[in-house]
């Protein structure tokens, strides 16, 4: 069931919003303990939130299609007087006095939280292999990791114990969970969406968007939360669409096909179901528009000055508690002490012009097709995985063909694609506030036939 | 080629030798990789950060 059909059956009263919520809590409660999803389970909150979206449908008030929908939110949304971690040591007991942005939004949706889910610490990696609250489980094989850094997101949704969840994006951190675990994810552009709130990790590179079942779910939450907000200088005053459209046929729209970078190096099985979905595509009508894009290799240097350098800044007051960081974060951190001030500004002013080089795109296309990630979810604990016979960093691997597009503040979207085995996901890029075609590209891929 | 350790030591940060030898190669690829994108800047070229509204109001 996805929101849309949850929703659908509130309204016919075929379903309470506290059955759905008990139901979401049953799973939560059966599941946890085998994958890890949740840091904090809001069990008392949920159904008293799910017991005032019932009381509100009885008395007319309909708040629209999230009123009584189960959801969670990654550890970084701030939540007043439910603790907000960060999925660290450092925040482990931080409890936030005001609620963020997306939580305010999602409460006036009549939304009913069922809690904090797990993440990499400080969202800074895709493993989720947390030394402080365990590791995060990918739901189709629990030896495997679930993508992240928003995997307890990618899990919760995935596994069916929430409708949707929240999670962030700095480098692919919810498009990869998405296509780990299985489901879609949506980071749409950059100040769209309010980061009012959020335990940051990088100014210059955090979205924030959902985890669903179907595209279209993702626009529903989308409309819930787009928006500008005075609060956030990054806030975006572009006006909003209906992000939920959909139906339509892919005839004659023009689907970008890089043909560099991403067709390099990926596993067997996902360059055979990216092909597949490109040959499909091709039968419903689309026109495919094989071009080469500008080096994402050296956008992705860039993604990495910037990240490391902003995310050091940001925790330098905690970073003589050595001990209290994992090794691999803390690595990271100490490599972004090391970059000079003049490497992080020529990495913004080298972002500047790659914008505008990669703006030229939009020429020929409506949207980029690209595989979301080169390879299958790696086994928890290896650092390594073999891609074309050559050794590759995990997180390097994971985050290769997303990362560019939070230094250019594109939308995209990872969305499931037919897999025989383990998940695989389809990155659909679109142009800036271009979330309704990103959304509709999607939906229309998952109406397609085997989609 | 930079020296990591003699950096890391002369900017007084509280960073072991031990763990700078370990990030030192990921560093230097790094630093490999984006030094030639340099050659794309222009003189005048400002970077992708603007100063807010709120910034240039705020009392």
């Amino acid at each position: 069931m996805n929101i849309e059909q949850a929703a659908a059956k509130l309204r016919a009263r075929e379903i309470s919003a506290v059955e759905l919520a008990r139901e979401s809590l049953r799973i939560i409660g059966e599941l946890q303990p085998k994958l890890n999803a949740f840091i904090t389970v809001t069990s008392e909150l949920a159904l008293e939130q799910a017991k005032r979206a019932d009381e509100e449908l009885a008395r007319g008030v309909d708040r629209g299609p999230l009123h009584g929908i189960p959801y969670a939110l990654k550890d970084v949304f701030s939540t007043r007087g439910i603790r907000t971690t960060l999925g660290s040591k450092i925040f482990a007991d931080h409890v936030p006095e005001s609620d963020c942005a997306v939580y305010e939004k999602l409460t006036a949706a009549g939304a009913v939280l069922m809690g904090k889910t797990g993440m990499q610490e400080f969202a800074y990696g895709i493993t989720c292999n947390n030394p402080h609250f365990g590791p995060i489980r990918n739901p189709h094989d629990p030896e495997r990791i679930p993508g992240g850094s928003s995997g307890g997101s990618g899990v919760a949704v995935a596994a069916g114990m929430v409708f949707f969840a929240m999670g962030s994006d700095t480098g692919g951190s919810i498009r990869n969970p998405a296509a780990y675990c299985g489901c879609v994810g949506l980071k749409p552009t950059s100040g769209r969406v309010s980061r009012f709130g959020v335990l940051p990790l990088d100014f210059s590179l955090d979205h924030m968007g959902p985890l669903t079942r179907t595209a279209r779910d993702a626009g529903l939450v989308l409309n819930a939360l787009a928006g500008h907000d005075e609060r956030d200088d990054t806030s975006s005053r572009q006006p909003v669409a209906d992000y939920a459209g959909s139906g339509g046929s892919l005839a004659g729209r023009r689907i970008g096909i890089p043909e560099n970078f991403f067709q390099d190096r990926l596993s067997p099985e996902v360059a055979a179901a990216f092909q597949a979905a490109v040959a499909r595509a091709e039968s419903a009508g689309a026109k495919l528009v094989r071009f080469r894009t500008p080096d994402p290799a050296e956008i992705n240097l860039v993604s990495r000055v910037i990240l490391m350098s902003e995310a050091s800044a940001l925790m330098e007051p905690y970073l003589h508690r050595r001990d209290d960081f994992g090794a691999d974060v803390l690595a990271l951190f100490d490599q972004g002490r090391l970059l000079s001030a003049t490497d992080y500004v020529n990495a913004q002013r080298l972002r500047r012009v790659m914008q505008k080089e990669w703006s030229k795109v939009w020429d020929s296309v409506d949207c980029l097709f690209t595989p979301t990630a080169p390879i299958v979810a790696p086994r928890i604990g290896e650092s390594h995985v073999e891609i074309a016979g050559a050794p590759e960093d995990v997180r390097l691997a994971s985050t290769r063909f997303v990362r560019a597009f939070n230094v250019l503040g594109w939308p995209a979207i990872s969305i499931p694609l037919p897999s025989a085995g383990l998940p695989i996901g389809l990155q659909i890029v679109g142009a800036p506030f271009a979330e309704t075609e990103v959304l509709w590209f999607g939906g229309a891929m998952e109406a397609l036939p085997s989609l | 080629m930079t020296d990591w350790i003699a950096l890391a030591r002369a900017r007084g940060l509280d960073i072991p030798e031990q763990a700078v030898e370990r990030i030192a190669p990921s560093l230097a690829s790094l630093e490999e990789g984006f030094r030639p994108l340099l050659a794309k800047l222009e003189f005048s070229g400002e970077p992708a950060i603007t100063l807010s509204e709120s910034a240039v109001l705020a009392k």
